[in-house]
């Protein structure tokens, strides 16, 4: 009998011997200054984030999880700041965590439906873009509730300030305009296909176009082109691309005194304010620009890459001569950035 | 002695040898026999019973398996010889197949892909309902924990010519567990929403003995499956299920001809319908259907030489959203082995398949195999053999990322083995190398809106298996079982062909480097009490190893409790299983919580009729 014991012994211990702990990462940070970076994750798989980068240390972390403890959710589309918090909306898990600018640490929990955008239109009050609804809804953003909805018609995405207006890009080749006082539909612009983004400069709207592809097969049936929009809501001008492509980023650079925009290929072209174009920077082959942001303070684009949604992404760093200064290794899918310096 | 609950009085109590010395339909590998009288599915089975690596989201939900590190279109399923992957994505769910319809089932490991034909790079899933040799009424009921219960019925017929058996089941599961949130604040303990599970089967078979050296023999089966889809934790629910039909029928013919020689033909159908429902999108459906014919000839060309010839035809067609107008296929393969005993202790075996699929040659797959008893206690086994996987007609011909470019996937393994018996002892141990080139993935295109497959790289894989087993008897009707089995698996990119070259040297994403399971069971006459655990080790949840996505390793106990009733020809079993014995939060894919502490109550009976 004692060899039986023994010998259940050592197979029960060389069981437990395999486990050993899980290993942890743990991060301090005094303050939460520096470069967002908003990681929408896989869809469907939970592990989006909130990156911060820290210029000076080069320290990278997941900002959200660190200040709260709790992961985030599914998909983060955006991130806005509004009267020191910020307002992450989460698309896929039907909310908006707004946060304290100063600790990250979460304030509210707003639920709504297939959120996009958020952006403040008044004292108190902020405008709520929808993925999967023809309404937009109001957010207080003294008590964080949603207190009115405004029937727009139409899904909206992309949020805009514009001469005392907002517009809110759709799915449809429209911008919808509305008041941002009332909170009424006052007006809409009907663009070319493949609306895309909307930048304010120069007194206009730049609208990137990014035409319409067959998605069975890849082929452009239309190319793309950029808009611009007046103060009256006119499109003044239509220059047109060469190609068309599924979407794309732009952004005003001010230090070079022009749009930068991409296709959503390697590619990004500078557009100036007379129409012509030029290739600006061609990433190198295999990276391709999944969102745009000018740090206007710095002189710097940070192109985010989204790589292969199933791994760490990549945010880029050029300066004003398109010289690259930084690569930083960001969470699953980076879209964006935010600076808060 | 216990019975078992289909009416096969060889029940797991007396039979032991989970390493088999026999039945092996791949001479050089080995063949972990799974025990019968399990409830739930081939899915539960296999994550209570082996080292493989189970991935499901939840219970009941899709699950497939990673053999030696390989993907879940690389296991061969196979019932009665019949190859199940699905034509449409290459796998078969594991969770639709349940054990009430299985008599026996077997794991092989590095099974050649001359025996399996298409899919079988890493190993196969041997999985076969058999006849019952008397008259019999069995039958089962289950109630557990999450609202789990099942039923199911059988009746089996025997005549001097004609056998005749039919199979019935119900299982229904609420899988409401309780989970802790880990995207809220406090991370409060909430309830799975949308988990339901529901089937319903019916299984016939039937066998005609021609005279004593024919037989007719025709299968079939229906299984209709429900499952709600549970959002992954911190997503919102949009309240997605699908509806899973899936349909075989085979008919066989067997003639053992004199000289020792057999000719066995075959003719079977599949059918599997998913429909697909999510409140956002409009519902999709999908069908595929296969028709198999099947013809082997075994010759005993000396008494030291066995040729084995085996000629198979398979149509595949599938139609869904990808390509509503229908895809189809038509492939011919030409399956040759011959068999050397050269003495009682050696036997090389060498074989190929060739196959020919829409006019092109699909990669050869020769194999060479040899056993050899070393000493009574001592055996070799060595195996080296070539497989492939043709891509799926999603792969090829899903509508905005399909590849009709695409390269069937290339295998080549080697494999050795050493096994050791001694009395009541058992050991085996395996070591494998793996080579898959032309890896079939899907990765985003341009501007990110859009996948699609293509040939990304070559993964190679290896590692080792050990299983051992042991008995001690304790006086005449007492005794203690202990099994274990172990896996390391190695599985990395070794070549990217695009630009994810930071993937390179990187291990596969879900593939954890240690798997093991082990049990112990005391048996009296009347009562067997086991309890055993399970343990997955780390592993990554994306592909570039980041250590943000490493999910933790889980050492998962289970306990289960069996007493025995018989009165007059009615055996019974009463017994109780206790998973999770632990109480343990674990999870086996990011964000999937899977229960924790729960139970389930089974009886199963049979009535000898006879």
């Amino acid at each position: 009998m004692n060899n039986i014991k023994c010998y259940i012994f050592t197979c029960l211990v060389l069981t437990f011997v395999a486990c050993k702990p899980d290993a942890q990462q743990t991060i301090v940070t005094d303050d939460y200054k520096g470069v967002f970076v908003v990681n929408e994750g896989g869809f469907g798989k939970a592990n989006a984030s909130i990156g911060l980068y820290k210029p000076g240390s080069q320290q990278y972390f997941d900002a959200y999880k660190t200040a709260n403890g709790i992961a985030l959710g599914d998909v983060v589309q955006s991130m806005s700041l509004i009267d020191g918090k910020y307002y992450i909306v989460v698309n896929n898990s039907n909310k908006i965590e707004v946060v304290n600018q100063s600790d990250f640490k979460s304030v509210a929990s707003i639920a709504c439906t297939s959120p996009r955008f958020v952006l403040k239109t008044s004292a108190n009050k902020a405008l709520l873009s929808n993925l999967y609804s023809n309404s937009m809804k109001v957010i207080n953003t003294n008590n964080h509730s949603i207190e009115a909805s405004i029937d727009v018609h139409h899904n909206t995405d992309q949020l805009l300030s514009f001469n005392s207006s907002v517009l809110a890009s759709t799915f449809d080749q429209k911008i919808m305009v509305l008041d941002p006082v009332s909170l009424s539909l006052v007006d809409s612009v009907s663009t070319a296909s493949g609306l895309s983004k909307m930048v304010s400069a120069n007194q206009h709207v730049y609208v990137l176009c990014t035409g319409l592809l067959d998605w069975n097969t890849g082929a452009t049936i239309e190319k793309g082109a950029i808009q611009v929009i007046d103060d009256t809501f006119g499109i003044v001008n239509s220059w047109p691309l060469n190609s068309g492509s599924y979407g794309g980023s732009m952004v005003y650079a001010n230090s070079l005194n022009a749009l930068l925009f991409s296709m959503g290929d390697n590619k990004i072209v500078k557009l100036n304010f007379d129409g012509s174009m030029s290739d600006w920077l061609v990433l190198p082959s295999g990276q391709a620009v999944y969102g745009l942001n000018w740090d206007a303070q710095n002189d710097k684009l940070y192109i985010s890459d989204a790589g292969d949604f199933n791994s760490s992404g990549k945010v880029y760093v050029y300066d004003a001569s398109a010289l690259k200064t930084k690569e930083i290794t960001a969470g699953i899918a980076p879209n964006g950035v935010v600076f808060n310096p | 002695m216990l019975v078992q609950a289909k009416g096969i009085d060889t029940s797991v109590w007396r039979n032991f040898e989970l390493i088999a010395t026999k039945d092996h339909i791949n001479p050089g590998s080995i063949r972990i026999n799974l025990p019968q009288q399990q409830d739930g599915s081939i899915a539960d089975v296999l994550n209570k019973n082996s080292a493989l690596y189970i991935k499901m989201y939840a219970p009941g939900s899709l699950a497939t398996t990673s053999m030696r590190g390989m993907g879940a279109q690389h296991t061969a399923v196979l019932w009665n010889g019949i190859n199940l992957q699905s034509s449409m994505n290459g796998i078969l769910d594991l969770n639709l197949l349940p054990m009430f319809f299985i008599d026996k089932a077997a794991i092989e490991t590095g099974v050649n892909a001359s025996l399996c034909g298409n899919g079988a790079i890493a190993g196969a899933i041997v999985t076969q309902s058999d006849f019952q040799n008397t008259k019999k009424l069995f039958g089962e009921f289950g109630y557990g924990s999450y609202g789990q219960k099942h039923y199911a019925f059988g009746y089996g017929f025997k005549s001097s010519k004609f056998m005749l058996q039919t199979r019935g089941l119900y299982k229904y599961a609420d899988n409401d567990f309780e989970y802790k949130n880990t995207f809220k604040i406090g991370q409060p303990m909430e309830r799975q929403q949308n988990n339901r599970f529901q089937q319903a089967g019916l299984m016939q078979s039937l066998r005609y003995k021609i005279s004593s050296n024919k037989k007719l023999q025709a299968s079939w089966w229906y299984l209709n499956t429900r499952r709600d889809l549970p959002a992954v934790m911190g997503a919102v629910d949009h309240h997605e299920y699908q509806n899973d039909f899936n349909a075989i029928a085979s008919i066989q013919y067997e003639n053992i001809l004199a000289n020792k020689q057999t000719i066995t033909s075959k003719l079977a159908m599949t059918s599997e319908m998913i429909n697909y429902y999510n409140e956002l999108l409009l519902p999709a459906f999908n069908t595929s259907r296969s028709l198999i014919a099947e013809s082997q000839y075994t010759l005993k060309c000396h008494k030291k030489i066995e040729w084995f010839n085996g000629f198979n035809l398979t149509y595949q067609k599938a139609w869904t959203d990808g390509y509503r107008q229908g895809v189809d296929r038509f492939g011919v393969s030409w399956h040759s082995r011959l068999s050397w005993l050269a003495n009682k202790s050696f036997k090389i075996h060498l074989g190929n398949r060739q196959m020919v699929f829409d006019h092109q040659f699909a990669p050869s797959t020769p194999d060479f195999s040899t056993e050899w008893v070393l000493h009574p206690n001592w055996k070799h086994k060595f195996n080296a053999a070539y497989s492939f996987r043709l891509p799926s007609f999603n792969d090829l011909y899903w509508l905005g990322g399909g590849n009709v470019e695409l390269k069937s996937e290339k295998g080549k393994k080697l494999e050795s083995s050493i096994e050791f018996k001694q009395n009541h002892f058992r050991f085996a141990i395996t070591g494998f190398f793996h080579h898959v080139n032309d890896w079939i993935m899907w990765v985003p295109a341009v501007g990110a809106s859009q996948w699609k497959a293509i040939n990304a790289k070559l993964v190679q894989s290896q590692g080792c298996e050990v299983s051992s087993e042991r008995k001690w008897n304790i006086g005449a009707n007492r005794l203690i079982k202990w099994f274990g089995k172990y896996q390391y698996v190695n599985c990395i990119n070794k070549a990217v062909y695009g630009p994810d070259q930071d993937l390179v040297g990187k291990q596969l994403f879900y593939t954890p480097k240690h798997t093991g399971i082990s049990q112990i069971q005391f048996l009296s006459k009347k009562y067997r009490i086991a309890t055993g655990c399970q343990y997955v080790g780390q592993r990554f949840a994306t592909a570039d190893n980041a250590v943000s996505g490493l999910l933790p390793s889980y050492l998962i106990w289970q306990l289960n409790v069996s007493r025995e009733i018989d009165y007059k020809q009615w055996h019974s079993i009463l017994e109780l299983s206790i998973n999770n014995l632990s109480n343990q939060t674990f999870m086996v894919f990011e964000n999937r919580p899977m229960p924790l502490r729960n139970f389930y109550i089974t009886y199963k009976f049979n009535i000898n009729y006879e």
